[in-house]
């Protein structure tokens, strides 16, 4: 039995459009596969791959139908796995989405379903992480009032935190940039955020002296903790150690 | 006093957020507001932490003392007047400048004001109220404001900062009023609980007020006779003792002696009649100085800050400092849940930073043990639906410090395990060990539709190793395990070995610290000889 297999880039949107690919092909789903093309290829005579190309109205074509007959918490789960950071998550996806769609109403509450308890534990993934990345993430203002901020979350929760910071500096224009997906988010005042593809390197245009709010900051960081009560595990717990690298406290 | 102010505003902070940081709550939760067009911030019901001390608690808020000037003298405050220290005050400029500044990069949710008490309560709690408007006026400001009521405040004053805050809290600093007439002998108790009162009434005519957990958890399973339900019921401007509403000015004074009555007598027990009626009463607009122009006025009022103290009242208590047992503080914080409609109670282990001969010596450190399972004792009546003598009686009045308190009880009610997953309703998943609010709503959803199982379950958030002991799946144990109270309790006892000695030992065993140990860095000192 020969599989196909549908590569796609680590995209919510690419990974939108691959679901939309193999639903619209007409092999038995069950010898379908959607594999993310970070994942070391595994040549083998019984699988024929084939590239996907990303499009967003594909990709929304998907989401529509999915908010419209499975409902906004299906919608929501969607979109949480399709953050996370798992490789299994495009074809997880893709095998809830075949259950959904055959029951044909929301499933989001059976937690006894194999296929939807792993959607459920990859969007808890992503939305504990992207919790986090909602006080984690820090700004520093460059010249002309642009806040900016440097992120390299484990999970791709650049999506989950921009409307977020787009409602809440609604009066400042502001770029929030995923370093390692080389992705930002930019958003002015006035109009709808988006995404911005590709490296950025803003090293030159942040100002050489160090912002006074940042001193303070540290100072502030350093006078609240109570010595007597002192206890790095609890903070390690609440706190791991890699989202530190981009907290300006912790440098 | 001599207060400094001429010192740098580096300074400044790090003096007043030293003497502000014994206040523990730093919650920015029980909001929730969505940005307005224009304006600076927002707010999340769930709450945000932005960083985590090295003592592990969290910075959700920038917490600070107004000044740390104070004319009274209670014997465990840092800020006490007889304790020689370095005395300054922000202007409501700084405060405000440094709220923005954090705020717009992201490093809090907003602020949690406070203050040593200048001159009187009532010119202390005006100062307050300034340095709020100014925040929301001038520099619009939408996010998080924690403010502090000072006890002994004019109930007016209250009300006017109320209107800007979305939570108040005035500090019980102890569980009976015995240990506060020894250790804070300006203080009073119905000077405390007469204000939360008063605040109740308000954020009751709240329609944009959230209820708090504590009564939303027994709504959920059916217990509301252990609440005084004066939340369903509506009632007159009078009852709620409100004086500032509806552009209506109320000479200051001329009602006091009303307010005295309602939060004098009856404040313990008494909870104003019901009146059976179908609207709350919410404030439309608010009276203000009349400096302050009526477009301000209509501003404040327009419904975006979600009026009256919309996040809930909360409030502190120190633990070890007197001799109250488990049992004392813990009535307490029901009563305050029952009857004042608190959101939160916090508990501060004692700190010994005064030395005062009226203070134990803690040569262990802090009771941070203790604390802890107080605040799970807390949590299994907020979230739990448990009631404080259930888990504590006169006759065994503290909680064990080797086992979480849930366990306790559970070992104490064997007769009421095992509980059988599949069938069991919301409020016994609830007291089962190792099964939580979440976990127990998502048994409840996933068996309408499936079968369960011992991984799903795991796999939900049920935390096994504890839980298994205590239930079955479709009529079976994971293991085999005995009913039978010294096995369990010796099992559990060895989950949480690692746990609790390190809580134990956290202050004993110190890292070393290049900056305390070595003075790599000037402390305070060199400011104070500035």
């Amino acid at each position: 039995m020969i599989t196909k297999v549908f590569y796609c880039e680590d995209r919510p949107e690419a990974i939108l459009t691959a679901i939309y690919d193999a639903w619209a092909d007409s092999t038995p789903n069950r010898e379908i596969r959607i594999n993310l093309r970070s994942e070391a290829v595994q040549v083998s005579f019984v699988e024929i791959q084939i590239p996907v190309e990303s499009s967003y109205e594909k990709a929304e074509k998907v989401l529509l139908s999915v908010s419209k007959r499975l409902g906004f918490r299906v919608h929501r789960l969607i979109e949480g796995a399709l953050c996370a950071a798992e490789n299994d998550k495009a074809d997880a996806i893709f095998r809830f989405l075949q259950y959904a769609f055959s029951a044909g109403h929301d499933v989001s509450g059976e937690y006894g379903t194999p296929v939807v308890m792993r959607l459920f534990e990859l969007d808890r993934k992503a939305r504990r992480e992207s919790h986090l990345m909602l006080g984690f993430t820090r700004f520093s203002i460059l010249p002309g009032n642009i806040a900016f901020a440097k992120i390299g979350p484990v999970n791709d929760v650049l999506p989950l935190l921009a409307d977020h910071f787009a409602e809440r500096f609604n009066t400042q224009p502001f770029l929030i940039y995923d370093e390692k997906r080389h992705r930002s988010v930019v958003y002015t005042p006035g109009e709808k955020w988006y995404f911005l593809e590709g490296e950025l390197d803003l090293s030159s245009q942040l100002p050489a002296l160090a912002d006074e709010y940042e001193r303070l900051w540290k100072r502030y960081f350093d006078s609240v903790a109570i010595r007597e009560r002192f206890n790095p595990v609890c903070q390690r717990t609440l706190c791991p150690l890699h989202f530190r690298e981009y907290m300006i406290e912790f440098k | 006093m001599d207060v400094r102010m001429s010192l740098s505003i580096e300074e400044k902070l790090e003096i007043l957020s030293d003497a502000a940081k014994y206040d523990v709550s730093c919650s920015s939760s029980g909001s929730d507001r969505a940005a307005v067009k224009g304006a600076i911030g927002s707010s999340q019901a769930c709450g945000i932490c932005h960083s985590f001390t090295s003592d592990g608690r969290c910075i959700s808020l920038l917490k600070i003392l107004l000044t740390n000037e104070c004319v009274y003298d209670c014997k465990y405050c840092v800020n006490r007047r007889s304790r020689d220290t370095v005395r300054t005050a922000f202007t409501p400029e700084e405060v405000c400048e440094l709220t923005m500044g954090f705020y717009q990069r992201n490093y809090i949710e907003g602020l949690f004001l406070s203050s040593g008490v200048v001159k009187s309560p009532d010119h202390t709690m005006e100062l307050l109220y300034e340095v709020l408007f100014l925040l929301r006026k001038k520099y619009r400001f939408m996010g998080y404001i924690h403010v502090k009521g000072i006890p002994g405040a004019d109930s007016v004053l209250l009300e006017k900062a109320g209107f800007l805050a979305d939570r108040m809290s005035l500090n019980l600093e102890l569980p009976t009023e015995a240990g506060l007439h020894l250790l804070a002998p300006s203080k009073k108790e119905e000077n405390i609980l007469g204000p939360m009162r008063h605040i109740q009434g308000g954020i009751h005519g709240n329609a944009a007020a959230s209820k708090g957990v504590y009564r939303v958890t027994r709504e959920k399973i059916g217990q509301t006779q252990d609440v005084n339900y004066l939340w369903e019921t509506a009632l007159t401007k009078e009852e709620l003792g409100l004086q500032v509403y509806d552009g209506v000015q109320i000479p200051r004074g001329s009602d006091r002696n009303q307010v005295a009555a309602v939060s004098g007598s009856s404040f313990m027990s008494g909870v104003p009649s019901r009146i059976q009626a179908t609207d709350r009463y919410t404030p439309s607009s608010l009276w203000l100085p009349e400096s302050i122009h009526r477009e301000d006025r209509n501003w404040l009022a327009s419904g975006k800050l979600s009026g009256f103290v919309p996040a809930g009242q909360s409030t502190q208590m120190i633990i070890g400092a007197t001799n109250e047992t488990d049992f004392d503080i813990m009535s307490k914080a029901e009563n305050l849940y029952q009857n004042f409609d608190l959101k939160r109670v916090y508990y501060s282990a004692f700190i010994n930073t005064t030395h005062d001969s009226a203070l134990p010596e803690t040569p262990d450190g802090p009771p941070l043990l203790r604390e802890h399972r107080l605040y799970q004792t807390d949590f299994l009546m907020r979230y739990y639906g448990f009631q404080a003598r259930e888990i504590l009686t006169p006759e065994a009045p503290d909680l064990p410090l080797l086992y979480d308190p849930k366990c306790t009880w559970a070992l104490r009610h064997l007769e009421q395990f095992p509980v059988e997953v599949t069938r069991a309703d919301y409020g016994t998943l609830l007291r089962v060990p190792g099964i939580g609010p979440t976990s127990a709503k998502r048994i409840v959803l996933a068996r309408r539709t499936g079968m369960l199982t011992f991984d799903a379950l795991k796999r939900m958030g049920v935390v096994l190793k504890r839980a298994h002991y205590f239930i079955l799946c479709g009529g079976q144990q994971l293991y085999r395990t005995r009913i039978n109270e010294s096995f369990i309790s010796s099992e559990l006892i060895a989950l949480d070995r690692e746990k609790n000695w390190q809580l134990l030992r956290s202050t004993n065993v110190r890292q070393m610290d290049l900056f305390a140990d070595f003075q790599l860095y000037q402390p305070n000192t060199n400011i104070i000889s500035a």
